[in-house]
């Protein structure tokens, strides 16, 4: 009988998750928790950093080692282009995957010289359908204070940033509907979004030695 | 007056022109092109991206110049004072809304910032309503009639207004006819003045938008993607903020009626 069978494999499957579920909440206290402390943690140096008497190239490494260090760049990779992962071949996502990671730096470096002279404080931090979001409160001198939402996910049981979310803006979703409108102009084909990322890249690295 | 009825027809012929550019549907064989074009929702987009590039072009060339012009003469402090004088001069049309969105609590905060910013804060330059704990917060005819139930509809990119909907058009139009200073339009000197109003309004804005839209520029490798992107995502989370205000209507400082031990 293969319907009863397939129907006790489901159950049994099912038994350990019910257990995971049953002693989720706790687990989920704890978590919480620990986003909490590696936004604080994370924010604090990365202030540390843009306020610091360095040099550009310096703050760059430092940068660097913050972003790598606390946020899932590979699943943000991963997100940012989502369907069209599948349809990449292995090289392209070999090459999508590098060029990311060094633009997501530069993302964040120039970024971070908007936070000069800013103070930032973490609010509390709750569970939400699209994980835990950590609200922080960010005050930038001469400005209105802003809400900026940090979304973090455990991945191999570390918290890492996956998300950040400002003024009701996703930093990962913005940028998947900014790649997903390169690929669907150019008739579906995902090389030259690559060609669009290393031109980008080449280009922000010749400013910076600059 | 006269340049906003041309406004208007302006774009009710841009609306017929664009029908005949759609973007073309995935076929059925392909579910997830298919669910991507209406998660989009953008089916004049070859229209739109034109119009993105006009709009571009104009602001590269005059708004842009015009509002560094202004940001290199006027100070930061001065613009923001600007900036709070025009939005308390906007409030009326924000406290409407906040009635019709049946939000009375922000009703409330509306009118205490409009009569708390025109007296102490001397007719708008300092916003004091905010530091009192009355915060500014959204509200346009757009939100309203999200509230009620109205679905945005597809992405449109107007010229010269930018990134819109079909709803947020109307509320853009219900808007304008809904600002007390559309009406007081006697004589040539309060049309200069309004005029002028709106001149510096959209000048201050643009100065404020200087950095993030250059940095939006810098990072994107679609900007118009990443604007329609981000002009949805804003205006869903307005309309979010304002669902999720539940206040209730008492005030805290009103007394509310002993709990009864009987």
């Amino acid at each position: 009988m293969p319907t009863r069978r397939h129907l006790m494999t489901c159950l049994a499957a099912a038994a350990p998750l019910a257990a995971f579920v049953a002693l989720a909440p706790g687990a989920w206290a704890d978590d919480l928790s620990e986003a909490k402390a590696m936004i604080q943690r994370t924010g604090d140096q990365l202030l540390a950093v843009v306020n610091s008497s360095a040099g550009s190239r310096e703050k760059q490494a430092h940068l660097q080692q913050l972003v790598f260090a606390n946020v899932d760049v590979d699943g943000v990779a991963h997100f940012v282009l989502g369907r069209y992962w599948r349809q990449a071949t292995p090289q392209q996502q070999q090459e999508y995957m590098q060029t990311f990671r060094q633009l997501l730096v530069y993302a964040v470096t120039g970024q971070a010289s908007t936070f000069q002279g800013a103070s930032f404080k973490v609010v509390d931090a709750q569970k939400q359908p699209v994980g835990m979001v950590v609200n922080t409160a960010v005050n930038v001198p001469g400005k209105p204070p802003t809400n900026v939402q940090w979304v973090v996910a455990m991945v191999d049981g570390q918290p890492k940033i996956v998300d950040i979310i400002a003024e009701g803006t996703s930093l990962r979703l913005t940028e998947r509907n900014d790649y997903a409108g390169v690929i669907s102009q150019h008739g579906g084909q995902i090389q030259p979004l690559i060609d669009a990322m290393q031109q980008q890249l080449a280009r922000f690295k010749s400013r910076l030695t600059g | 007056m006269i340049s906003r009825i041309w406004t208007v027809g302006l774009l009710a012929g841009l609306a017929l022109a664009g029908l005949s550019a759609c973007a073309t549907k995935p076929p059925a064989s392909d579910p997830a092109a298919l669910a991507a074009y209406e998660q989009t929702n953008d089916p004049l987009e070859p229209l739109n991206r034109k119009l993105y590039a006009v709009n571009d072009t104009l602001d590269t060339y005059f708004l842009k110049p015009i509002a560094q012009g202004y940001a290199a003469v006027v100070p930061h402090v001065v613009r923001n004072h600007i900036g709070d004088v025009l939005a308390n001069l906007h409030t009326p049309v924000i406290f409407m809304n906040d009635i019709l969105e049946a939000k009375s609590r922000r009703a409330g905060d509306s009118l205490v910032r409009f009569v708390v910013n025109s007296t102490v804060g001397l007719g708008g330059i300092f916003d004091v309503a905010s530091g009192l704990g009355y915060p500014a917060h959204e509200a346009d005819f757009g939100i309203t009639l999200a509230i009620w139930g109205v679905k945005p509809g597809p992405f449109l990119y107007l010229p010269v207004l930018g990134p819109s909907d079909p709803r947020d058009a109307a509320g853009y139009g219900v808007g304008v006819v809904s600002d007390p200073f559309f009406w007081i339009g006697q004589g040539a000197v309060v049309t200069a003045l309004d005029d002028s109003k709106t001149a510096v309004g959209i000048v201050n804005l643009r100065a404020e938008l200087l950095k993030p839209i250059d940095e939006v520029k810098r990072m994107a490798l679609d900007p118009y993607a990443t604007f329609r992107s981000l002009y949805r995502q804003h205006r869903e989370a307005a309309i979010q903020a304002v669902r999720d205000d539940h206040r209730s209507t008492p005030p805290d400082w009103y007394p509310r009626r002993p709990a009864t031990g009987q």
